[in-house]
């Protein structure tokens, strides 16, 4: 190839086959431009310059047009391919846990349920009791160990997946407290001491930072658990009932447990980020009819004197809140999913 | 469904794509020698430019009328980056089926008097 016309024409076309999918570039792009750096030069010898002029713009409406029908095959196929495996069963490699570990996942939601039950029924007067016994009995302090507890056994064991229920609960819980007054005495930072010397603890008897690396890059290989820290801060608000006096109060305690519990189920049970958010999703769709129930059972404007909003209007917010939470978790779902196809297609 | 019954819901074949089995009806060859020959073959009616035939070569590929030939050329010989492709029986069969679709369209056209310009009354 003598003439730098030739030369900078296959340069250029070189250059526009790139537009074309990578999966024919990958098999037939040094073959094309092969043959149209061929062809150049049997037109050039024939025709001179004139000649290669038309034929590149013959070659550019070629072009066009074949990128045009390899795309629309490539992205038709792709959408075939979806269709075979549903993107809703797309795993994005979370194993789901057996039915034994969900149970310890689902333990300390369970947990707090009961708590929560124990504290309005009021059955222990701890008021009556003093300090160092409230400090070991008391449902919520009580609840708080249990968590550590399980945390550290987690911590002990590698970190399973079970040990971010248990880790979620025991920052929610060192949140909550942080900021309490309990009997007189303002708990402050100390609420976070607990939770340090697990970690520290279970560090050190394991002689390794292993369940510490496990755990933070479990929280890279599944984004869902952003949405399921989300969960828990919900699961408490809710399971809490604070300040309600509804008269059926322990059944819909009990109600709203159970709900949350089998959200939590269905999350550690899937493979699959969408249905992981689909089982969360779904839970906060039934909590929200058993708070609709609790509006309609029990008004909690009569009963604390507020004048202003209507029922409705609480209705609507709670609609709200719902499809607004719920879109955040399913596109992380997607989010999530899409980034495990992308992966796929890359070590394909 | 029998599979000439399968093929013939694949036609008609455009004038690209039965030009190019026909060009490898002839012997196996490489990306350039198809496209002259599609272009000799059809007295200049069919121009294959590189990326409408490698678009061709590669769904043929994908349905198996068409295969890649393991053996490269003799570097001395030839570019050793050529490939060749050779015409598999169930390609020779869309070729024939298409040919017989063609032949009854032609039929059909003299049947109704069509005068086929070229050809000697």
């Amino acid at each position: 190839m003598d003439s730098p016309w030739l030369a900078c024409s296959d340069r250029i076309y070189r250059l526009l086959l790139r537009a074309y999918p990578a999966s024919f570039r990958a098999r037939f792009a040094a073959e094309t431009a092969q043959v149209f750096r061929t062809l150049c030069c049997a037109t050039y010898a024939e025709s001179g310059g004139h000649g290669l002029a038309w034929l590149w713009l013959a070659a550019l409406w070629d072009w066009a047009w074949t990128g045009v029908t390899l795309w629309g095959q490539h992205l038709l196929k792709r959408r075939t391919n979806m269709t075979q495996t549903n993107f809703l069963n797309r795993s994005d490699g979370v194993k789901p846990l057996s039915a034994a570990e969900t149970w310890m996942a689902l333990l300390p939601f369970l947990g707090f349920g009961l708590v929560s039950l124990v504290n309005k029924l009021d059955v222990l007067k701890i008021s009556s009791l003093p300090l160092w016994q409230i400090l070991i009995i008391e449902p919520f302090l009580l609840f708080n160990w249990l968590v550590l507890i399980g945390l550290f056994i987690s911590l002990l064991k590698g970190f399973p997946r079970w040990g971010y229920a248990y880790l979620g609960w025991a920052i929610l819980f060192g949140w909550w407290w942080s900021d309490m007054r309990f009997f007189g005495y303002k708990i402050g930072g100390g609420i976070w001491l607990p939770l340090l010397g697990v970690v520290v603890l279970a560090l050190l008897l394991r002689r390794s930072i292993q369940p510490l690396r496990t755990l933070l890059s479990g929280l890279w290989q599944e984004w869902t658990l952003l949405s399921f820290a989300v969960y828990i801060l919900y699961a408490h608000v809710f399971m809490l009932y604070d300040e309600n006096h509804n008269p059926y109060l322990l059944a819909l305690v009990i109600a709203t447990t159970l709900t949350l519990g089998l959200g939590v189920w269905g999350y550690f049970r899937s493979g699959s980020p969408l249905r992981r958010m689909l089982a969360l999703s779904g839970a906060l769709a039934l909590q929200m009819v058993i708070g609709f129930i609790n509006g309609a059972t029990w008004d909690y404007r009569t009963y604390y004197g507020v004048s202003h909003g209507t029922p409705e209007n609480d209705t609507r917010i709670a609609i709200i809140f719902f499809i607004v939470l719920s879109l955040i978790m399913l596109a992380n779902g997607l989010l999530a999913a899409w980034w495990s196809k992308r992966q796929d297609a890359r070590q394909a | 469904m029998t599979l000439p019954d399968k093929l013939r819901k694949r036609l008609p074949l455009s004038p690209a794509a039965f030009c190019t089995l026909l060009a490898l009806k002839d012997g196996n060859k490489h990306g350039y020698t198809i496209l002259r020959q599609v272009a000799e073959q059809s007295d200049g009616a069919v121009r294959l430019l590189p990326g409408t035939l490698y678009n061709l070569l590669k769904r043929m590929l994908e349905d198996g009328w068409i295969e890649e030939l393991d053996e490269r050329p003799d570097p001395a010989l030839d570019d050793e980056r050529r490939r060749y492709y050779r015409l598999t029986a169930l390609g020779e069969k869309v070729a024939s089926l298409e040919a017989e679709r063609l032949a009854s369209l032609l039929r059909t056209a003299q049947n109704h008097g069509i005068h086929i310009v070229g050809e000697e009354r």
